[in-house]
């Protein structure tokens, strides 16, 4: 094989008996690796404890899962791609990359689907079964030439793969066994412990029957025996010694544990993809924590009995996504309207309507600010990592209860279901809300006993004698009467208002990455935190004047922004959110549809910020901001 | 001393309000903590433990110092009421340091049975007077010259109707010739449960005069009988009493039918008694005639035949207890 | 999730209460409204079993009926239209301690919040549910309901209800798990306070509909059977509601077991008369609350379970 790569050395191998042959190991810093099956192949699987596995060797790791829309597409279509991109590197990784190193993929056609996405590297190399270039049915052999045909122009360099062949030794049905055959190729190639691949099989099957756990381990150890024997080069990417101890998880299992470490007991929810598997990792587990997760019979009641736990005492959460939070929207203008704590996880996946339910999209900013009729001021931050995920669940239960407010956390398909090490969070008991204070208060306790300066009030719940009252959604005074005077109502929604304000002054001015002053600035958020800052970097590399802000806190805002953007010639942002393009036909100034965050930062600012949005149903790849940096630094400068 | 055994079965029995009970301390601790962190201390405390509950992602996006002075409370407590407080809750971090210790009596030979079970009631209610002197001293409602008392004990007369929900189980060691239980009627109220784990010969039905309609009350050899007992959501006691004593429940969440709660499951065959601790023959007469009293009252059916000995053949169960009871009383001496 | 914590529990729970103790805000129903009979006998319910006020919730959807929590002096949740029974439920699931009533309007539970109204009865939340009905959006100035009858005419109908009313003991009927479902009617106090305690007693979802005059729009509803007592008839039973000397005055009566779910379906068809009592009675029925209740952890167990668990994702 030649490949041009940063550095790549070979090595003779002791002959084994079978044939001498020359090892290439091709040493990288940074590589990105990929496996695509026809949906059901048990791609995922096999990716996550590659991925699992990488990291437990001590590489950076960032997996993003690859998946089609329907559970069964056709067989053998580009549609039915399916799989997982995994970008390893020797340092922590923060994003999916740009482009796939090496390819393993069950057919030519779910292979096409990834050429056809500019998905792979222009010299990828690609282990592909074989099976299908001299199948029986002269249909597929037509196809796999016309796959190949149209691939041609790029120097993929193919390696053709015996699977069905070999897999057939161990069992009769390779469908169900492929998948752990490729990951015994990916193990021999990226040199990782078996051993330590078999104890992630044990605990993946750990319901499953004995029997199934050896043949995947059968399975697993064939395909390292055949890339041992056939396969003449080796990835190596040299790994730095952590030196705290690192978990690894996906950003749906992340926010189920950091429920957990807030002290949460309650998750009350509707199935919604990206979001439910949250739910799913969070019912395997919170029963041991004295918790449930309640499936409500629809989106509306799962948002209404949190908010009727959260009114008994603790604070319950809801997690959803789009189409979910429109249906919460009136539940949540109750919970702002009676002040009653609560934290809503959006996993945001592409709309508007059904939209694209599987994929990333950065669409529900606006909806989650501000989609509550009426003024309904509360909180919305977002986590950019799996690590923030996880940590941020506390953050936003504490806050909820403090400023008896509702607290919206937005992460994405992205986080969801990508998978990242980070360092083992140190959990501590402060994290956990305190057991529900029962004790009486004084006899004639205003439910709402604001402080004119500060619009904060203390919160009473039902045990406590002396506390009694009717929380209502109707306008209300302090004792939570109801009024419709211009008084009552004005007041009520000033102090609403206004502990938002008081929240927002607690916020500390974000920090700029790279310069504080220059040329262009992006401002992103969320899980486009990676991806912005490494092209940033790689901008800043060909000495462009560029630098990032990554905010978290999106309402309110945090604060010093129009400061900030002071400093710099042009601001932009980058955003999966659909915008027009200003070079599109009608497209003017007047009524071109800008990126969310844009629309929020110009009405905050005045300052012009301009966007660079798209809609993809995919994380953005530093490339393609890189471009667009490029694309829109100021008149005059360098590009 | 197979009693021993007996006693770990009985707790592992009682574990569910062992456990609760344990909770309910842990997380009183960890409120009036709470309270301490935000009222007590220092500024920088205060400070410093809002940015651990705001937990490390708001690290750089939070200012905790700002945060934390939203909050600041306006209550000032004196230096004494911080001080009982701190009393209070030296009280109940010695109690939950104790384990499940807290649960277990040792009745030595001689003393009174119902004098140790209302001592360690006492002992373990200080529980309930430290959270009280918390919740006085929190709303400056503490007359300062009584904390002591309750933090030094706290009977089981003084415990409110929420106090006795929450009560503690007691596993009770007490040798047979000690066992007068009549006196114990008085901790049968809430969700008090008590099991007495029998050293030696007792009389055959020691718990008989502690049946009431809303009382658990159980008499068995095996400590597996005693989840019963756990699952009873209401005031109960069980004896693990010798193989010569009565086996017997009345559970009255057996149904609404009052023959279904009573079940006895085994009579004493042995003919020949003797008084035991003080307890005459005839009293032991009493126990039983009671028992039967009380399962002909209730048309009880039981569940399994009555082993009895030596009693006539017959075909009503009630008939048959009946005769076995004439048959072992000495009903010369009554009266 | 009973009590949790050692704190609030030494409170004096021994004090009586009387009605007075109960009594919220000044009703500002009309005259004559049956949400007022429906208040009474709560207040008496509540003095009678002695609910501790800061123990006791009432939640509330929107329209006439769901202004009954600001009218009593315990806590009280007065949320979105159709809405009572998901809060509710959240309140029972994690403080079953609390005693919980749900009071809803036809529109409120039949119209917008049937699908909470099914899966509620399937729940068997442990709570007591209220359902007002008039037959009418009341509040909202005379529009029709589900329940309204057929050709009455409203705002938004204006030549009559097009739709035969639903039928919603048939409908509760019908739903797994059913556990209480019982039809009463405001012009008759005692069978009112009768069946609301029974409600109460059950463990689990106690549904009662009660028919009630709305002294505005449908009045002429009950009119009739309010005035002539040959339009009602009642279910009786020994395992029934007690009819405390009721059947001096209501003559029509039909024996009905409450445990025979066919016979109380059947009985839930209209026939003519005004049908009260209780339809259906099941004790066994497990309530979702105890179903799902798990023995809680304090901070210190639930970080070491949590670190165990992280074991399984350390790398």
């Amino acid at each position: 094989m030649t490949a041009t790569t940063p550095a790549s050395e070979t090595e003779a191998l002791p002959d084994k008996g079978a044939k001498k042959r020359d090892i290439e190991i091709i040493r990288v810093k940074d590589y990105t690796t990929e496996v695509v099956t026809d949906s059901g192949e048990g791609a995922q699987k096999c990716s996550q404890i590659f991925a699992s596995v990488s990291a437990k060797s001590g590489n950076g790791v960032w997996s993003v899962e690859i998946i089609p829309a329907e559970i069964q597409p056709p067989a053998r279509t580009p549609a039915s791609a399916s799989g997982n991109r995994i970008r390893i590197a020797t340092e922590a990784v923060t994003n999916w990359g740009d482009s796939a190193n090496l390819v393993m993929a069950f057919n030519e056609q779910v292979l096409l689907a990834r050429h056809r996405m500019d998905a792979l590297a222009e010299d990828a190399v690609i282990l592909i079964e074989d099976m299908w270039k001299n199948h029986d049915d002269p249909d597929i052999r037509k196809e796999w030439e016309e796959a190949m045909e149209e691939m041609s122009h790029r120097s993929y360099q193919f390696v053709l793969v015996p699977m069905e062949e070999e897999c057939l030794k161990i069992v009769e049905n390779p469908r169900k066994g492929k998948n752990m055959f490729a990951l015994g190729i990916l193990a021999w190639i990226y040199s990782r412990d078996l051993a330590k691949i078999r104890e992630i099989i044990a605990e993946l099957f750990k319901r499953k029957s004995k029997e199934i756990y050896d043949n995947n381990v059968a399975l697993l150890d064939l395909g390292y025996k055949w890339a041992d024997e056939n396969l003449d080069f080796k990835i190596d990417i040299p790994t730095i010694e952590s030196e705290v101890p690192r978990v690894v998880m996906n950003g749906n299992q992340a926010i189920g544990f950091g429920a957990i470490a807030a002290g949460m007991e309650l998750c009350s929810m509707y199935p919604i993809t990206p979001a439910t598997s949250a739910s799913h990792h969070l019912g395997d587990i919170i029963e041991k924590f004295g918790g449930i997760v309640h499936q409500a019979e629809d989106e509306i009641a799962a948002v209404g009995v949190a908010i009727g736990a959260s009114f008994a005492g603790k604070v319950a959460f809801t997690i959803t996504s789009g189409p979910g939070l429109a249906l919460k929207t009136e539940f949540i203008g109750l919970a702002i309207m009676t002040e009653m704590p609560l934290v809503v996880v959006d996993v945001q996946r592409g709309g508007p309507a059904t939209g694209l339910p599987t994929k990333v999209e950065q669409g529900d900013l606006l909806a989650s600010i501000f989609g509550q009729p009426g003024d309904a001021p509360h909180v919305v931050f977002a986590p950019a990592t799996m690590e923030e995920c996880f940590l941020c669940m506390t953050t936003a239960r504490r806050i909820a209860e403090a400023f008896r407010c509702v607290v919206m956390v937005l992460t994405d398909a992205n986080l969801a279901t990508g998978q990242q090490p980070f360092p083992r969070p140190d959990l501590k008991s402060e994290w956990m809300a305190a057991p529900p204070d029962l004790m009486a208060v004084p006899e004639g306790t205003l439910p709402y006993d604001w402080d004119s300066q500060l619009g904060l009030s203390q919160r009473v719940i039902p045990g406590q004698p002396g506390g009694m009252h009717v929380v209502t959604g109707l306008s209300h005074d302090e004792n939570s009467k109801i009024g419709y005077s211009p008084e009552v109502h004005e007041r009520g929604c000033q102090m609403r208002a206004r502990k938002m304000a008081v929240f927002q002054q607690t916020l500390k001015r974000p920090e700029v990455h790279g310069d504080d002053s220059g040329d262009l600035l992006v401002v992103g958020w969320g899980s486009t935190w990676g991806a912005i800052e490494e092209a940033v970097d790689r901008a800043r590399d060909d000495g462009l004047k560029v630098s990032s802000l990554q905010l978290r806190f999106l309402s309110p805002l945090e604060p010093g922004l129009k400061d900030i953007f002071s400093k710099f010639k042009k601001v932009m942002t980058v955003e999966i959110s659909y915008s027009d393009d200003p070079n599109d036909p009608f497209i003017t100034d007047e009524n071109r549809r800008r990126g969310q965050l844009s629309w929020l930062l110009r009405a905050q600012t005045l300052v012009d910020v301009d966007c660079w949005t798209r809609v993809p149903g995919q994380p953005l790849r530093p490339m393609n901001i890189l471009q667009a940096i490029r694309d829109h630094m100021p008149n005059g400068v360098k590009k | 001393m197979p009693s021993d055994e007996r006693i770990e079965s009985a707790l592992e029995a009682l574990s569910g309000q062992t456990k609760s009970f344990r909770s309910a301390l842990a997380n009183t601790i960890e409120q009036i903590r709470n309270f301490q962190a935000s009222h007590g201390s220092a500024t920088e405390g205060k400070v410093a433990r809002m940015k651990e509950e705001l937990g490390p992602f708001a690290t750089g996006l939070i200012d905790a110092d700002k945060f934390s002075a939203l909050f600041a409370d306006s209550l000032k407590l004196d230096t004494l009421t911080l001080e009982t407080i701190d009393k209070a809750l030296q009280t109940l971090t010695e109690l939950a340091a104790r384990g499940d210790k807290l649960f277990v009596v040792d009745v030595a030979h001689g003393e009174s049975l119902r004098d140790r079970v209302a001592a360690a009631l006492e002992d373990l209610g200080r529980a309930f007077g430290a959270a009280r002197v918390f919740e006085m001293s929190k709303f400056g409602r503490f007359p300062d010259n009584e904390h002591a008392r309750s933090l030094g004990s706290f009977p089981f007369h003084r415990w409110s109707r929420g106090e006795r929900r929450m009560a503690p189980p007691l596993v009770v060691s007490v040798e047979g010739c000690d066992l007068r239980a009549a006196g114990l009627a008085e901790f049968m109220d809430g969700l008090e449960k008590l099991v007495l784990v029998v050293r030696d010969e007792s009389t055959p039905v020691p718990l008989v005069r502690l049946i009431t309609p809303g009382t658990f009350v159980q008499q068995t050899v095996d400590p597996a009988d005693l989840n019963r007992l756990a699952s009873w959501s209401g005031p109960g006691i069980a004896a693990l009493v010798p193989e010569s004593a009565a086996r017997f429940v009345h559970d009255p969440g057996a149904g609404a039918d009052a023959g279904a709660r009573l079940t006895i499951d085994s009579l004493p065959e042995d003919r020949r008694r003797k008084p035991v601790g003080g307890v005459s023959v005839s009293q032991q007469s009493e126990e039983l005639l009671q028992l039967e009293s009380l399962a002909g009252q209730m048309g009880v059916k039981p569940a399994a035949e009555p082993v009895v000995a030596g009693a006539a053949a017959s075909s009503d169960p009630v008939d048959k207890l009946a005769a076995w009871l004439l048959s072992q009383a000495d009903l010369k001496n009554v009266g | 999730m009973t009590e949790c914590s050692l704190l609030g529990c030494g409170q004096d729970e021994d004090q009586y209460y009387s009605i007075q103790d109960y009594e919220g805000g000044i009703p500002r129903w009309c005259p004559g409204c049956g949400d007022l009979a429906v208040l009474t006998a709560v207040e008496k319910l509540l003095e009678a079993e002695q609910l501790a006020p800061e123990k006791t919730v009432f939640v509330s959807g929107i329209g006439c009926s769901s202004r009954f929590p600001h009218y009593l002096k315990t806590y009280g949740f007065h949320g979105l239209h159709g809405r009572a029974l998901p809060v509710a439920t959240g309140v029972k699931l994690r403080r079953p301690d609390l005693h919980v009533f749900a009071v809803m309007g036809d529109g409120d539970c039949c119209s917008i919040g049937a699908a909470h109204w099914i899966h509620t009865t399937r729940y068997n939340t442990n709570i007591v549910a209220l359902l007002l009905d008039n037959g009418v959006y009341g509040l909202t100035k005379n529009q029709t309901s589900p329940t309204s009858p057929e050709g009455y005419p409203s705002n938004t109908q204006p030549r009559g209800a097009v739709l035969r009313p639903m039928n919603p003991i048939a409908t509760t009927l019908g739903v797994t798990n059913a556990s209480f479902v019982a039809q009463t009617g405001d012009w008759i106090p005692d069978h009112l306070y009768e069946t609301i305690s029974a409600g109460f007693r059950h463990k689990g979802f106690a549904f009662i509909r009660i028919l009630q005059r709305c002294p505005q729009y449908t009045t002429p509803l009950f009119d009739e059977a309010v005035r002539n007592p040959d339009l009602v008839e009642f279910m009786v039973h020994p395992n029934g509601i007690p009819m405390n000397g009721l059947e001096q005055i209501y003559k029509h009566q039909i024996p009905h077991d409450p445990s025979d779910l066919d016979n109380g379906r059947r009985l839930a068809e209209p026939d003519g008369r005004f049908r009260l009592g209780l339809f259906y009675h099941n004790d066994s029925i497990p309530c979702l609350e105890e179903v799902r209740q798990q023995p809680l952890r304090t901070a210190e167990e639930k970080i070491e379970l949590l670190n165990a668990e992280l074991d399984r994702y350390a790398v």
